[in-house]
């Protein structure tokens, strides 16, 4: 059925003013971002004309170790915090689902909690619950011979996970339940009737029919894992050393320094390299 | 039937005229209401100590002399973390929301520089807005906002660091004249070393990524014998330096005499430390000092930091107000200011809250000192062994290499060696620009 040229007129002009919003937030600072890329453009000559640095920027960022680092960091806690927050949340939701699940209402309404509260909060919470001379969870840790969990680079590393985990995690569970409410019913009680044990219903069953929830929720989670700055800062400032700097963080402290050229070179670098590499994975979930 | 046409014009042009004198009525009084009402003069200040200081004089300017002066001071408090990002960008934006920002020393060159930050001497200059004496300031600290030989801050409160310690429980402070010393004593005082120790760690460091980071580092740097330049080169990875850096190291990692995570201590958490007992001494800011003594009482006591093979070091810095360039009320802006440091009255004031302007009307004045006992002690230690960071408008790229190579050291990624190696590479980038 063909469109009449009136109609597509109209629908164009509805979307012409989101699109026209959606420029300016994104393309606009964009292009800034991949001008100054090219300038020898620093806090003090910033209103002045800044010099063409052709590509010494983004040869700065290579040669900085601590760029390199903080790639890895945020590698690694993209990975980690997707893969604990599928597992738990996934586990929260079929539980949830259970039919024999009490107060399902009240326990979904407290689990969702963390969610709503805002990043920076949370870290300003989690430092002070985790201050090794003062808060309850070191002490507990202490007991059982466990080191502080903000005072070496690999146990404040996997404290911000978990941070991050208590908080996300959530989200997870609430896109999984709620693909776990579509599920068609005969498909389960079919299998259940076969005699398929609770293992061979989730492998063969569930988690097939929930693959594009699960796909979504994790493109959804590693773009915000990626993007994670507030918490982290809050908590550990991005230290011990470097453990938990994320590309962030580093690009903040670029800004936050005055090294508006290279900071800018490392927030293009990262679009290329994030489009580049979500690119086969959103065709897959849209597919 | 004639139809009077004359009756409904006249009244049209007496209801015209009603409109246009009441309209003229309403906007003379709009107008003159709005010339009436005070310059509100706007501050941004960083949430804790330094906040609370300036709200208490807005409170006392606004009722006792904003009126005369017709200026009001409102105060914007921001959080600690972001604060110093949030001034430059709103300085670069060069937004007219705020008159007046706090800022580091070591910040003014580059604002200078860019151009977003008024050259006060015209200011000073002017008898009307400045009656008093220039030279109350101390030399240090106008000398530190002087770039390019013209000023461009006023100096707000002068800083420094202090070796906090339990007098109650550390009965010969005379061995922490030295860093040896207070190894031993820092020793003494950790459980983990000595099972009697009523505190459970012997001192503790300001370890978080951080800018305070780097400003206590100098203090054992400068004390070891190491600087930033020696004979006009960088020598941040000098031997000496070196030697400071794994000494401070050496206190989470090998000796474990401060708590395994003060590698995310700042001032408040070291203050804590203090506070609740659990460490027995710290080197700790100034503006702590009131806090300690109202809750500890003579439990507590300061001394100069200790001192190594490089003699002692006082680090040395203040915070200054700048003027936004963008700002619609400078000459008010200005006049707070002078009234706040330099006025027999306000700047007696600030200095009796417990602010200490690098004047000299009150930091050497009796009656402000008597209220803050620790000033003639600061004054004098500063005098004798006062430091201070480089003046360069690159500053903070060097800075923040520093936070960087300091707090990997103390994670033990970098040996200090090799983190000082980065840091002193990044300053002599910075200086040959």
């Amino acid at each position: 059925m063909t469109i009449p040229a009136s109609d597509r007129y109209v629908a164009w002009l509805m979307v012409a003013g989101a699109a026209a919003a959606l420029a300016g937030v994104t393309l606009y600072p964009f292009m800034m971002a991949l001008r100054m890329s090219f300038l020898d453009i620093r806090l003090i000559n910033y209103l002045r004309n800044p010099p063409f640095a052709e590509l010494a920027n983004y040869r700065a960022l290579i040669n900085d170790p601590f760029a390199l680092r903080s790639a890895l960091v945020t590698l690694g806690f993209v990975a980690a915090t997707v893969s604990v927050q599928l597992v738990l949340g996934s586990a929260a939701a079929l539980m949830l689902n259970h039919r024999q699940m009490p107060a399902r209402g009240l326990v979904l309404a407290l689990a969702l909690l963390p969610m709503v509260i805002s990043p920076a909060v949370a870290g300003y919470m989690n430092r002070i619950l985790l201050d090794y001379l003062h808060g309850p969870v070191p002490w507990a840790l202490r007991s059982l011979g466990l080191p502080a969990p903000l005072g070496e680079p690999l146990p404040a590393f996997i404290t911000a996970v978990l941070v991050d985990t208590w908080q996300w995690a959530p989200f997870i569970m609430l896109l999984v339940f709620a693909g776990l409410r579509s599920l068609p019913a005969e498909l389960v009680e079919a299998a259940q009737l076969d005699g398929a044990s609770f293992w061979r219903l989730l492998w063969f069953i569930i988690l097939p029919v929930l693959r594009p929830v699960l796909g979504i929720a994790v493109l959804l989670r590693a773009t915000d894992a990626i993007r994670t700055f507030d918490t982290l800062y809050i908590l550990t400032g991005g230290g011990p050393g470097s453990s938990t700097a994320t590309v962030s963080i580093y690009l903040y402290q670029l800004f936050a320094s005055g090294r508006f050229g290279e900071a800018s070179a490392g927030a293009v670098l990262l679009l290329v390299v994030l489009g580049a590499a979500l690119r086969p994975a959103l065709r897959h979930v849209v597919s | 039937m004639l139809v009077n046409r004359r009756q409904p014009a006249r009244s049209m042009r007496g209801r015209h005229w009603f409109v246009a004198v009441v309209s003229i009525t309403v906007l003379v009084f709009a107008s003159s209401t709005a010339l009436s009402a005070p310059a509100e003069v706007r501050i941004l200040a960083l949430s804790g100590p330094e906040a609370t200081y300036v709200r208490q004089a807005a409170e006392y300017y606004n009722q006792r002399v904003g009126p005369s002066e017709n200026i009001r001071i409102q105060v914007e408090e921001l959080g600690r973390e972001g604060y110093f990002e949030r001034v430059t960008t709103s300085l670069l934006s060069r937004s007219p929301a705020f008159d007046v920002a706090w800022v580091l020393n070591t910040m003014v060159g580059q604002f200078a520089r860019a151009g977003v930050v008024e050259n006060l001497d015209p200011y000073f200059k002017d008898p009307k807005l400045f009656p008093y004496s220039f030279d109350n300031y101390l030399p240090v600290a106008i000398e530190g906002v002087r770039i390019d030989g013209k000023v461009y801050a006023v100096p707000l409160w002068i800083s420094t660091q202090f070796l906090y310690y339990r007098a109650d429980l550390i009965s010969d402070p005379q061995a922490l004249d030295t860093w040896e010393g207070f190894l031993q004593t820092a020793r003494r005082f950790t459980r983990s070393h000595n099972p009697s120790s009523p505190t459970e760690y012997g001192a503790t460091i300001q370890g978080r990524r951080f800018v305070t980071l780097p400003k206590e580092f100098y203090i054992y740097m400068w004390s070891f014998g190491g600087d930033f330049f020696t004979n006009g080169r960088p020598s941040l990875n000098s031997p000496a330096a070196v030697n400071a850096l794994t000494f401070y190291v050496d206190l989470l990692r090998r000796h474990r005499v401060v708590p395994p995570d003060a590698v995310n201590y700042e001032y408040s958490q070291v203050l804590n430390a203090l506070l609740t007992g659990k460490v027995a001494m710290a080197i700790q800011w100034d503006a702590a000092y009131n806090e300690l003594k109202k809750n500890l009482g003579d439990k507590i006591a300061i001394r100069a930091t200790p001192a190594g093979p490089g003699g002692r070091a006082a680090f040395t810095h203040w915070y200054g107000a700048v003027i936004n360039a963008a700002s619609r009320q400078r000459r008010e802006a200005f006049r707070v200011l002078a009234w706040m440091t330099s006025d027999p009255q306000g700047s007696v004031l600030l200095g009796r809250m417990g602010l200490p302007v690098p004047a000299r009307s009150v930091l050497l004045n009796p009656e402000v000192v008597a209220v803050n006992p620790h000033w003639a002690f600061m004054y004098d230690f500063i005098a004798k062994s006062g430091r201070s960071e480089p003046s360069i408008s690159a500053w903070p790229e060097v800075e923040q290499t520093l936070i960087n190579a300091l707090s990997a050291a103390l994670a033990g990624e970098m040996t200090p060696e090799d983190a000082l190696g980065q840091a002193n590479r990044t300053l002599g980038q910075a200086i040959s620009r």
